[in-house]
Order: structure tokens, then C-alpha cells, then sequence
């Protein structure tokens, strides 16, 4: 039962970081992106690639990290013209890209595959003591990117993106450069999202492109609005949430007898209803974000 | 070389159906409805069933189009009107979760596995060289007959100026005496309509499966895009065009420029459209056929 516990609370975690990153995105700046898993998958990758070639997990999360932020501030420039909804295409069409390099370059990525057998995280320990320390690793990352999420958000730059979200023309107006405003915004999460990913390549110590589905986007999309889109706690809320939900709907073929195609329609179709439901009804999420007025600054 | 010209009007044909209806609610709406793609799957999907209990292929076919365009009306009111209320991105998150929601009852009902209309063998007919089914030749057929009713339809009816109207120009036309709600309902189910049609051709072709719409998605939104969103015409020509681009890529042989012998991977065949699409949205976002991007 402990056991299970520190798994999901190490999933929760890992969640919550990645919905943290959309969160800046899409909750604070009115970015809609739909290829976030592809940050993830970068992340994941390097840290996986690099591990079989023997190179250090370190090595792996810098370099992932590298090149998630450049990624990650070119499809924010290239927003520079494009209205949200073309662009949220865009990302999309990108991170699609990104799998399907993963799935053909069977060479580097080792194709539909994956890359199995990563090196894990305090293999000197083992059983319990080994779960309680990858959780607690996992739980101190968390809490440095939330502290960093936070002070994003609260700060004036973060005032800038609820602007530029809001109203970009007024934004743009009072002299802010938004296109780098958006490039550095996306670049930041691109690297939060890396992170995420390369610990999860290392705890599950497996990555493969059926694990860059725009699936897992969507997942993340569903705990930013069930958090309430463009608060930071209402992020790692959702993403806790929605973890217990999706994780425990693996068990549903123990209640009813249905087949395992249809188990698995049984989950998704769970999360969509939450994600409509939420959308529809209280749009807000469980933690609705507070926008300061302008008078209330004394 | 004919080879490519068959495949270019068939894909070219399944694109240009559903790529025109999703550029009239985006012209209508301003929003893009990801959900637009799954409007196939079930009509695919629905035709099967009505087959299965017994009715002819011609009536299902019917009855699926005339179905799911009215299931589009339905989920339009119930569900898109309330989330518009709440911005373009609250609708545009909304759909995708009506995508999902619609793929995962699919599978609930139908599994995973694709299934097949029933449709007679047929011998496939020598063209020049390459080889095409008469059910293909009618699909293209079908296909054009359908755009050029629209493209007539919108040019020279009251009810395509109504359309125009609404989609130059929402608030001026309500105060102008259109009846707004009207129009959009109607092109909800025209574009529904043709995405079903679009969807039901495909399965007779090939066959219907849980991913037929989503792996449409991208080409789809590509050709809308490429061609200015809100231009029927244009979605049209960039529908046909990056047809062409998909199955000349790889029909090329790349190694011949540097000496050698290099065919780009069939799994890459999705990937020109995403290529085109980026490359159109950094230089040209308006698109071939686009009026300036409007900002909201």
C-alpha cells in the first residue's frame, strides 16, 4: 500500500511540474499549447539517448534542457503573426513531428520501440527506502519549480503576460516587446517541461513514442482547467486530482468485466467528460485566479 | 507519375471535403473546431452500423450524412454556443475534449480494430499505367460534384450571400436583418455534412477506424490554413496541392541529387503537411487565399 502510494505521489508530482509549465503557458499567457508533450518527449530523450551511449543522467538533463528552451522560444516567436488559434495548430503539428522523428529515426531513438533500460534514480537503495527517495527528489523539484512558477507569475513580468494575454495590442502599446515577452515565457516552461521529462524517462526508466501522444497533452490540459487555468497551486491541485482519477481508472476492469480496448476508451472518455464539464460549467477551475484591479495597488 | 495524379485526387478529394468545412465555421465562428475531423469517423462509423442492420450502402450512406449533420447542430447548440461565450480558447480546449470524448464512445462501442463497409469486389481499371477502382473514380466524382455545388451555392444564392455576410462581418449583418443563428446553423450542418461524406467515401475505399479522423487533422488544418481561413476556394486548391506534395515526396528519389539511391520513409508522408503548414503560418499567415489575419 506504501509502495502504491509513493508511485502515485511520484506520478503526482511529475504531473504537477509538467502542469505547472502549461499553466505559464496557457493559464497566465493565453498561450494555447497543444504540443506540449513534445517538451517532455525532448527532455526524455536526451536523457534516455545519451544515457545508452553511457554520458551521465546530468549531462542528459542539461542538454535536454538546452535544446527544449531554444525550441521553446522559437515557436513562441513564431506566434509573432499568427492569431492563438493557428498557432495552438502549429504546436500541435510540431510535437506530431517530434514523434514521428522519434518513431523513424529507429537508429537514435530506437523507433516504435523506445529506448527501455534507462539508467534510475538512487539505484543504491532498493525497495521502500528507494521509492521514499526518488519521491522525495521529485518533491523537492516540484517545489523549486513551483517557488520559480510563483514568483514568474507574481512579479512584474508575469503582470506583462496576464496583459498579454488580456489585451496584446495594449500590451504591445505600452512598450512592452511582446513576441519576447511569449519567446521567453515558452522558453521557461519548454525547460520545466524537459525536466519533467528526463526524471520520468529515469523512474520509469523507459521512453517510446507511444508515450508522445497527443494523449498525454490533453491529460495535462485537463489539470491546468480542473486546477483553474492561470493559478499556480490550482495547477499542482490538478494535476493531483486528475493523477488519483486517471491512475485509479486502471482498475476499472476489476469492477466491470469489459475488454481491455474498451478499459481503455472507458479512461479516456473519463478525463474528456471532467474536461468538458469543467469547461462548461465552471470554467474557473477548483481554484479560480485572482486578477488584481488596478485600484486595489496602493 | 499517374500513380502520384490518382492518389493526389483521391487524398486530395477526402482533404478538400472536410478542409472546406472547417474554413466556413472558422469563418462564421472565428474559431477552430478540432472536433470538425471526428464528423468523419462517425459518419464512417454510422454507415457501418446502418449497413450491419440490414439497409442498402447508397441509404446508409444517406442517412449517416444526414445524421451526424444533425448531431453537429445539436452539439453546436448544447455545447459550442456556451463555451464561445467564454472565449475562442475555452471553445477551442472544448473541442478537442469533444474529439476525444467522441473518439473514446467510438471505441466503447466499435473497438478498436478497423471494420469494413460492405462493398462489391471490383476489378481495378489499367489508367494510363496506374491502377484505379471504379469506387475511386467515384469518390473524386462525388467530391467535385459537392464543391462545386458550394462553391455555387455561396456565390450566387441568397442564402451563400447570407453566409458571406455573417462571416465578413457578424455584427453588421445582424443589424442588417439576417437571421444569424439561422446561418450558422446551416453551416454547421453543411460542413458536418460534407466532413461525413468525406469520412463514408474514405471508408469504402479503404476502411473506417478510430484514428481516421484525427489522422486527417493535420493535413486538414494545413490545407484550411494554407488556403486563408474562411476561403472555401482556397482550401480547396491547397487541399489538392499538398495531396500532390504528400505522394510526389516520396515517389522522389531524393539520393539521385547527390548520386545514390534515397526514398524518404512512408511514415514521413504526414509530415509534409506539417512542414508546409509551419512554413505558411511563418511568412504567409494569411494564407493563398486569406484577407488579412483579423486580430479579435
Amino acid at each position: 500500500m506504501v509502495d502504491y502510494l509513493l508511485g502515485v505521489g511520484i506520478l503526482a508530482a511529475v504531473y504537477a511540474i509538467n502542469a505547472l509549465s502549461l499553466n505559464l503557458q496557457v493559464g497566465v499567457t493565453g498561450l494555447l499549447n497543444f504540443g506540449q508533450v513534445a517538451f517532455v518527449g525532448i527532455g526524455a530523450y536526451s536523457v534516455a539517448i545519451l544515457d545508452s551511449h553511457g554520458v551521465h543522467w546530468a549531462v542528459g538533463f542539461a542538454v535536454g534542457g538546452i535544446i527544449a528552451g531554444v525550441a521553446g522560444a522559437l515557436v513562441g516567436r513564431l506566434g509573432r503573426t499568427l492569431s492563438s488559434d493557428y498557432w495552438a495548430i502549429a504546436t500541435l503539428a510540431l510535437a506530431e513531428l517530434v514523434r514521428l522523428v522519434a518513431l523513424n529515426q529507429d537508429g537514435f531513438t530506437g523507433g516504435a520501440q523506445g529506448l527501455s533500460a534507462v539508467a534510475g534514480l538512487w539505484t543504491n537503495l532498493s525497495g521502500t527506502a528507494r521509492d521514499t527517495a526518488t519521491f522525495a527528489t521529485i518533491a523537492a523539484l516540484l517545489v523549486v519549480t513551483y517557488v520559480v512558477a510563483r514568483r514568474v507569475r507574481n512579479g512584474q513580468y508575469g503582470r506583462v503576460l496576464v496583459l498579454i494575454r488580456e489585451n496584446p495590442d495594449l500590451a504591445a502599446s505600452l512598450r512592452h516587446d511582446v513576441v519576447s515577452a511569449k519567446a521567453r515565457v515558452m522558453a521557461l516552461s519548454a525547460v520545466m517541461a524537459s525536466v519533467c521529462g528526463g526524471f520520468y524517462a529515469m523512474y520509469i526508466s523507459f521512453i517510446g513514442p507511444s508515450q508522445l501522444l497527443p494523449f498525454a497533452t490533453f491529460l495535462v490540459f485537463t489539470m491546468v482547467v480542473v486546477g483553474g487555468l492561470g493559478n499556480t497551486t490550482g495547477a499542482v491541485v490538478g494535476a493531483l486530482l486528475i493523477t488519483v482519477l486517471y491512475d485509479g481508472t486502471r482498475f476499472v476492469r476489476d469492477w466491470i468485466d469489459i475488454s481491455a480496448d474498451q478499459a481503455a476508451g472507458i479512461r479516456i472518455l473519463v478525463i474528456g467528460v471532467v474536461l468538458l464539464g469543467f469547461l462548461l460549467v465552471r470554467t474557473q477551475g477548483l481554484v479560480p485566479e485572482k486578477v488584481r484591479t488596478a485600484h486595489a495597488r496602493r | 507519375m499517374t500513380e502520384v495524379l490518382i492518389d493526389t485526387a483521391v487524398r486530395g478529394s477526402i482533404i478538400a471535403l472536410l478542409a472546406v468545412g472547417l474554413t466556413l465555421v472558422q469563418g462564421t465562428l472565428q474559431f477552430a473546431n478540432i472536433a470538425h475531423m471526428e464528423f468523419a469517423t462517425l459518419g464512417g462509423y454510422i454507415a457501418v452500423a446502418l449497413t450491419g442492420a440490414g439497409l442498402g450502402l447508397l441509404l446508409s450512406s444517406v442517412l449517416g450524412v444526414v445524421i451526424v449533420a444533425v448531431l453537429a447542430v445539436v452539439f453546436y447548440r448544447l455545447l459550442f454556443r456556451r463555451l464561445l461565450g467564454s472565449g475562442t480558447m475555452i471553445a477551442l480546449i472544448g473541442s478537442l475534449a469533444l474529439a476525444i470524448i467522441i473518439r473514446a464512445v467510438l471505441q466503447l462501442v466499435f473497438g478498436s480494430r478497423p471494420r469494413y463497409l460492405p462493398t462489391p469486389l471490383e476489378r481495378g481499371m489499367d489508367f494510363h499505367g496506374a491502377l484505379i477502382t471504379p469506387s475511386q473514380i467515384r469518390l473524386i466524382c462525388i467530391a467535385l460534384a459537392l464543391l462545386a455545388t458550394l462553391a455555387v451555392v455561396l456565390k450566387f444564392t441568397s442564402l451563400g450571400r447570407a453566409i458571406r455576410a455573417v462571416a465578413a462581418n457578424p455584427d453588421l449583418a445582424d443589424v442588417s436583418g439576417l437571421n444569424r443563428k439561422r446561418v450558422v446553423d446551416v453551416v454547421w450542418m453543411v460542413s458536418a455534412g460534407l466532413a461525413a461524406t468525406s469520412g463514408i467515401l474514405l471508408s469504402i475505399d479503404s476502411a473506417v477506424g478510430i484514428e481516421l479522423g484525427f489522422n486527417l487533422l493535420l493535413p486538414v488544418f494545413a490545407a484550411a490554413i494554407v488556403g486563408g481561413l474562411g476561403s472555401t476556394l482556397g482550401a480547396t486548391i491547397a487541399a489538392y496541392a499538398l495531396a500532390f506534395a504528400e505522394s510526389f515526396v516520396l515517389q522522389v528519389d531524393w539520393g539521385a541529387l547527390a548520386g545514390g539511391a534515397y526514398h524518404l520513409e512512408v511514415g514521413y508522408r504526414p509530415a509534409v503537411g506539417f512542414v508546409l503548414l509551419v512554413v505558411m503560418l511563418a511568412f504567409r499567415p494569411q494564407g493563398l487565399m486569406g484577407r488579412t489575419v483579423r486580430r479579435g
